[in-house]
């Protein structure tokens, strides 16, 4: 059996990935609001993701004020989906819902 | 492991949802619209009458200077203040936050354009309930990509546009109508907004009704007392 990404498999990392999925980018106040954490928590995390290039910072001025942005690197998107793939094979066929697996399909296709 | 590994997918498929409906409408947007367009609608018979503009020609074109300016000012007033905020709250103003608001700027040029054409070409009661459509489509638009709530109330609002017109209800009660759904409406819903959170069907259905019982009562009392 394959084994799980170390990195993700750690409930906070695996929501950080997951909702920079979804929502494409997003700065460290909206991460910081979205999964209610401390500064020093998210940071942490932010910066394990980001040492193994799962996650690019990107600083934006467009606004007039210097923003930091964080997004899923390709290397981050392709560890997400394996680590879902994993995840699914551990589970019994019954349990899963078409639902859930529609929105993950998307994430894999992606 | 099996358990775990469902809790996990649970907590992806959650966040996925989560970042894919990210958007957030602002307070603001809803009732600087939301008044906007119940006064206008409100006074659309006190100002700029046939006795001051003899010409329809004039007055038509009044109306369309009027609804320019006062349309577009809100636009801007809105898109600065979203602006404002957004960088107050050190928040990505996405590309498609961006889009929602030009589609919402459509509807209301096309609105503005219809109106004018209703100098020429009639039909007093279709512009409000036309009005009231355009505020339909563009909250159920926008909640196609942020809280569900917008897109419950977006259908009742387009429901209650074409309600008027299918009740043939007299002209002065789709006035009450078509004000109190924008001008009490959109208010109401600012702050019955909640951050998107996840709730069951029967939940928003209770929501929305409610809010359609404060928005139809305003009407029904003046039908009532003959206001």
């Amino acid at each position: 059996m394959e084994t799980l990404d170390p990195l993700l498999h750690q409930p906070l990392r695996t929501q950080l990935a997951a909702f920079l999925a979804g929502a494409g980018e997003a700065t460290f106040a909206e991460l910081k609001r979205q999964l209610d954490v401390s500064d020093g928590n998210l940071d942490s995390h932010l910066k394990k993701l980001v040492a193994a290039d799962y996650v690019a910072v990107r600083k934006d001025d467009s606004t007039g004020r210097i923003q930091t942005c964080y997004a899923l690197t390709k290397t981050g998107k392709a560890a997400l989906k394996k680590y879902v793939v994993t995840l699914q094979a551990m589970l019994p066929l019954a349990s899963a819902s078409p639902v859930k697996n529609a929105r993950i399909g998307k994430l894999q296709k992606s | 492991m099996t358990q775990h590994s469902a809790r996990q997918l649970d907590a992806i498929h959650s966040m996925l949802s989560a970042g894919q409906r990210n958007l957030r409408v602002e307070r603001h947007s809803l009732i600087l619209w939301g008044l906007t367009c119940g006064v206008l609608l409100f006074i659309r018979d006190d100002i700029f009458t046939a006795a001051q503009f003899p010409a329809l020609e004039m007055q038509a074109l009044a109306w369309l200077v009027l609804l320019t300016i006062v349309v577009s000012g809100m636009s801007l007033l809105d898109w600065h203040l979203t602006r404002h905020i957004k960088q107050a709250r050190n928040e990505t103003w996405s590309f498609i936050h961006r889009q929602v608001l030009k589609i919402l700027w459509l509807l209301m040029t096309i609105g503005i354009l219809f109106t004018f054409a209703t100098f020429f070409l009639g039909g007093a009661h279709l512009t409000v309930s036309v009005w009231v459509v355009l505020c339909g489509i563009s909250l159920y638009v926008h909640g196609l990509f942020s809280e569900e709530l917008l897109e419950w109330i977006g259908v009742f609002i387009i429901a209650i546009g074409i309600g008027v017109l299918a009740l043939r209800l007299n002209y002065t009660d789709i006035k009450w109508v078509a004000s109190s759904t924008l001008g009490i409406g959109l208010p109401l819903l600012a702050f019955m907004l909640d951050r998107g959170n996840a709730r069951p069907a029967w939940f928003r259905l209770a929501q929305s009704l409610f809010w359609l019982i404060c928005v139809l009562t305003p009407p029904l009392l003046a039908h009532l007392w003959k206001l």
